[in-house]
């Protein structure tokens, strides 16, 4: 079967086509009995694939999805309440650090990361002295 | 009420008017992703999944689309994103069904399959995605070709060109069902 007719004739059943096509379908049908089984096998197997669609899901399916959107919103209010009570406290939180990495720093008259901390600055000196080795043992 | 009544008293917080919706589109959606994954637990969830994406997106939706084309849309594309996770899995796990799971005929002679529904579902289950959803779109859901190539974001020669050859795919599978000379 010509290839470029069979085209045609899936084609055909999808969108209408130029009369030039139309014209050489029409002659192809009529001159091949072959061809016209063939159209009609396919418009059978589209009645099938189109009979086959099947339209329900199971039974309560509308109060299942309601439930769900439910439960999705109850949990987002609690994330949204536990963020509302827990803000104010991280603000104070951070408010709180900042001011006493600022009278850190101010007290230490040194303005680093270990100061802001109160951390001893500790130099590899300072690790590697032999007394402090001494001391220990 | 009509749709866009139901829309608006949604987006007022009214759940009862987006049951309404789930109801009177249950079926469009239903019959796509059926249609995409086959009749399995995962249909539903999808199913129930495009209505929750839709009730969350409530606020965007300004009615430029119709609604059932707008729910097909959100159904398809997690309908694809479905087959994508079945595949990765399949990978692993399981052999992907092939032509040889559609012997219409056993060794006695006999239809395994009591219905021509079934086997023409499980025809379509062995197109690739590309290919089913054009063919679940245009001739189960019933789009026309324009329809389905927007709903797609695809030129239409290439859903014409796709319908094609799904077809004949699925012509190879049901030829034993269609009658006449192969």
């Amino acid at each position: 079967m010509n290839s470029k007719i069979l085209e045609l004739l899936y084609r055909s059943f999808d969108k209408e086509l130029n009369p030039n096509e139309q014209h050489q379908l029409e002659k192809a049908l009529a001159d091949s009995k072959e061809l016209r089984e063939e159209k009609e096998r396919i418009a059978n197997m589209r009645t099938m694939i189109s009979d086959s669609g099947e339209h329900k899901f199971h039974p309560f399916f509308a109060e299942k999805v309601m439930r769900r959107i439910r439960a999705e919103q109850t949990q987002e209010n609690f994330l949204d309440s536990l963020v509302h009570v827990f803000r104010p406290v991280a603000i104070a939180a951070t408010v709180v650090l900042i001011a006493l990495m600022s009278y850190n720093v101010l007290k230490s008259n040194d303005v680093s990361v270990a100061s802001a901390f109160a951390q001893p600055e500790v130099t590899l000196e300072h690790a590697l002295d032999p007394t402090l080795s001494l001391a220990l043992e | 009420m009509t749709d866009e009544q139901l829309i608006q008293a949604s987006k007022g917080g009214d759940d009862d008017s987006f049951k309404q919706l789930i109801t009177r589109y249950e079926s469009r959606v239903a019959s796509t992703v059926i249609g995409m994954l086959g009749k399995c637990p995962e249909a539903e969830d999808v199913g129930q999944e495009t209505f929750i994406r839709f009730y969350n997106n409530l606020k965007n939706f300004r009615g430029d689309a119709n609604i059932g084309t707008y729910l097909t849309r959100i159904a398809i594309n997690l309908s694809i994103n479905e087959l994508k996770k079945r595949q990765r899995k399949s990978k692993i796990f399981f052999r992907n069904l092939s032509d040889d799971d559609f012997d219409v005929v056993d060794e006695k002679g006999q239809n395994p399959f009591d219905d021509q529904k079934e086997i023409v579902q499980r025809a379509i289950q062995t197109l690739e995605p590309k290919f089913r959803s054009v063919v679940v779109l245009r001739l189960i859901d019933g789009y026309s070709t324009a329809e389905t190539a927007e709903i797609l974001k695809l030129p239409i020669g290439t859903v014409l060109s796709r319908l094609a050859r799904g077809q004949k795919k699925l012509k190879e599978i049901l030829s034993p069902m269609l009658g006449g000379i192969k």
